[in-house]
């Protein structure tokens, strides 16, 4: 066992530090304040090669493995950078990218995955429904084989980018009395006639990432847009769990090392009775909680990593400890953080206001505590 | 990085493992201290050959594997034994003379002989304050007078070191058991653990040869290196509080049925066992990385330690309440794991430093890094 990076991994951690911090960050605070997606910083992060880390050079990657990847995502939180915008960035590479690129054609890998690695366009993927969440056997959009196309028809809820999306990955089943097995994935392009997105919800947290359904009303696309054969989809979709817990659960835990640091300068420069409030015990306890769930959650999140690049098969269990960990016991310490600013931390120009509401997705998206729960007591 | 074990690390483990199989772990708390020190010794020369003892001095990732297995079949079995040679052993080993060491180490690793460290005091917080036990200076030596709390493995030990305050600044004394003006108390009654044996002592005009002193010491820190030490000793004990709860909890919610089926089919326990396992597995990750940070010298090697002390153990302290409640009236009934797990696991977020203490210096150590 042994938990250090490499040096390689450390120096680039470090570059994604600098860049997130000059380039991104400046821009976060307006951008979820006015629940806007920031067109031009998700540019910036593909023009930096942080939208396709792990794709081949050939389809705009640098071939990095999944640590690196994970790495990339936490030094992004650890800057600074909002859960919104970290949270568009691993919907779209990791949930829709990453599954044309695993599961396409070869030319569906060259037509989307260098557009999307370069930001050029937006990817979200389609799987939750308004009565189909965590139940995702119970979906009801329909895929129909009509000659030389599937007609899609059905709507999806809680789309990560699907206001913006230029091409959305969007699961269906083509057999409905098939259960998981009928379940099969689909790419639809923005412009699509019978597609379409409703106007973003509005959100507690994570509001610069723009979240809306996607309806589709007898849309019809080519046959050659299905992705990895009938009856595949269920299976992709759980493909994307590894990703999940890695690299989307990483700019959280990054997150709270930031907000980490932002308590400790404000405990040192706020004064009452006399002296910094980092003097009482009530404020270094505090201090701790974060400190250990740091620890804690880093040493979780990079294991399903690790495993990822040794090639190993998703180990459920530690894939559901991971989720459950980085979602329940989250809530503890960005509360705490955002007592110990006192009536500055409920409000808005104080990063942990942001990061308080951030983190109340930690436990429901991509999986909710209930389900991981679930999962982890049936493999006990 | 690298999640895996290596064969090297996994090897003291996998002898502790053959000789918990081949020699059940008897009911310690049942023995009165004659038999129990004779149970200890039985143990400690089984594990002595395994070199179980001489790695509890050297510390590592390797040894916290083995000594959670060691917990995970009795928490009292390892804190009588390691105590021993964790505690007292690594003192002399540390800040000892080499014939200081000579005398003492061969027997506390080949498990001859029992020892260990006696450093609180009743009345005064021992890592801030003066200590109240005294050694005043007679002859080469010292001449000691005071009294110590319940130490751990105090009324079996062979061999002490009892922590003094001298007017030329503090000591170890080097003491046997039956050394003229020591005095060790019975047994205390405690809540758990009571097969690892506590007890206090008295001082009364104690006289210390120099060569069994080590000191004065020209700083306090050995103090918090000993509190260190038994850190690392809670937090094992609390990886094999939780293994121990999570195992019996799990396998009860699997056999005992209710509306025709298992009770870990029901969300209400489920769930639970779920959330164990989650602080479990977090717990072992934290341990780890901090046994793995300590051996590689890294940075952040003391904030890990103290992460890793303040959740193992209440983490033990909370799985061990679940699965109490899991297993109902069986639980609440003496004599099954669980509940000695749900007593033995309140000691471990108390000695060493305790969890308040870890707390405020895990925010000093964060304050200093930002």
């Amino acid at each position: 066992m042994e938990f250090a990076f490499s040096s390689e991994q450390r120096m680039f951690a470090e570059q994604v530090l600098r860049f997130a911090k000059a380039e991104i960050v400046p821009r976060c605070a307006e951008h979820d304040l006015n629940s806007q997606f920031d067109r031009e910083a998700f540019g910036r992060l593909g023009r930096f090669g942080l939208l396709g880390l792990h794709f081949p050079e050939e389809l705009g990657g640098s071939n990095a493995d999944v640590v690196t990847s994970t790495l990339a995502g936490y030094a992004l939180g650890l800057a600074g950078v909002d859960g919104g915008l970290t949270l568009s960035y691993g919907a779209h590479t990791y949930l829709c990218a990453d599954t044309i690129f695993a599961h396409g054609t070869d030319q569906q890998r060259r037509r989307y995955v260098p557009k999307l690695a370069s930001g050029e366009w937006v990817g979200c993927m389609g799987l939750t429904e308004p009565g189909a969440g965590s139940d995702v056997a119970g979906m009801t959009t329909r895929a129909v084989k009509q000659g030389d196309s599937w007609v899609l028809n059905g709507a999806k809820m809680f789309i990560t980018n699907g206001p913006v999306a230029d091409v959305a990955l969007v699961y269906a089943k083509s057999d409905p009395q098939a259960k998981h097995a009928g379940i099969s994935a689909f790419i639809v392009e923005k412009g699509t006639p019978g597609f379409s997105a409703g106007q973003p919800l509005k959100k507690m947290g994570v509001r610069a990432s723009p979240t809306s359904e996607l309806f589709f009303e007898d849309c019809r696309i080519p046959l050659e847009n299905l992705v990895g054969g009938e009856g595949q989809g269920f299976n992709m979709a759980m493909r994307t769990v590894e990703w999940d817990r890695s690299t989307l659960l990483a700019p959280m835990v990054g997150s709270m090392e930031y907000v980490l640091g932002k308590c400790a300068a404000y405990a040192k420069q706020r004064s009452q009775f006399g002296r910094p409030i980092a003097q009482f015990q009530a404020i270094k306890h505090k201090l701790a909680e974060m400190k250990v769930f740091v620890e804690a959650a880093k040493n979780l999140v990079f294991r399903i990593a690790w495993c990822k690049d040794q090639g190993r098969p998703l180990n459920h269990l530690e894939a559901a400890v991971a989720k459950l960990f980085v979602g329940d016991w989250s809530l503890g310490p960005s509360n705490e953080a955002l007592l110990l600013h006192g009536g500055y931390g409920y409000c808005h120009e104080y990063e942990v206001e942001r990061v308080f509401r951030d983190c109340r997705l930690a436990p429901i998206g991509g999986g909710t505590s209930e389900i991981q729960k679930m999962i982890i007591s049936r493999l006990l | 990085m690298d999640y895996d074990f290596s064969p090297e690390q996994t090897a003291l483990r996998d002898k502790v493992r053959q000789a918990l199989k081949e020699a059940p772990v008897p009911d310690l708390a049942g023995l009165e201290a004659g038999q129990l020190k004779e149970a200890l010794l039985v143990w400690a020369g089984r594990l002595a050959h395994s070199g179980f003892l001489a790695a509890c001095r050297a510390g590592g990732l390797g040894l916290l594997l083995a000594q959670e297995a060691l917990a995970a079949a009795s928490p009292s079995l390892l804190l009588g034994l390691a105590g021993s040679p964790q505690l007292l052993g690594r003192l002399v080993a540390h800040y000892g003379t080499p014939a200081q060491q000579e005398r003492l180490l061969p027997a506390l690793e080949q498990g001859r002989a029992l020892g260990a460290v006696a450093l609180g005091e009743g009345g005064t917080s021992v890592e801030r304050g003066p200590l109240q036990t005294l050694a005043a200076p007679q002859g080469g030596g010292y001449v000691l007078s005071g009294s110590k709390g319940p130490l751990l493995g105090g009324p079996l030990a062979d061999w002490l070191a009892v922590a003094a305050e001298s007017p030329d600044g503090l000591v170890w004394c080097l003491l046997p058991r039956e050394a003229a003006g020591l005095s060790l108390g019975p047994r205390t009654a405690t809540l758990g653990l009571e097969g690892a044996a506590f007890g206090g002592l008295e001082l009364h005009d104690c006289a210390v040869p120099t060569e069994m002193v080590i000191g004065p010491l020209p700083d306090r820190s050995s103090l918090t290196v000993v509190r260190a030490w038994e850190d690392e000793l809670m937090v094992a004990a609390g990886l094999g509080v939780l293994a121990r709860c999570q195992q019996a909890a799990v396998a009860f919610a699997k056999a005992h049925q209710s509306g025709g089926k298992p009770i870990i089919a029901y969300q209400e326990v489920g769930f639970k066992l779920a959330e164990s396992l989650t602080l479990q597995q977090t717990a072992q990750l934290l341990a780890y990385k901090a046994a793995w940070a300590a051996e590689a010298s890294q940075r952040e090697a003391g904030a890990l330690a103290a992460c890793a002390k303040v959740f193992c153990c209440e983490a033990a302290q909370r799985v061990a309440g679940e699965a109490l409640q899991v297993l109902g009236r069986a639980g609440f009934a003496r004599g099954n794991p669980v509940e000695e797990a749900f007593r033995d696991a309140k000691y471990l977020t108390i000695a060493g430093v305790s969890a308040e203490i870890s707390r405020q210096h895990l925010g000093e150590a964060v304050l200093a890094a930002y």
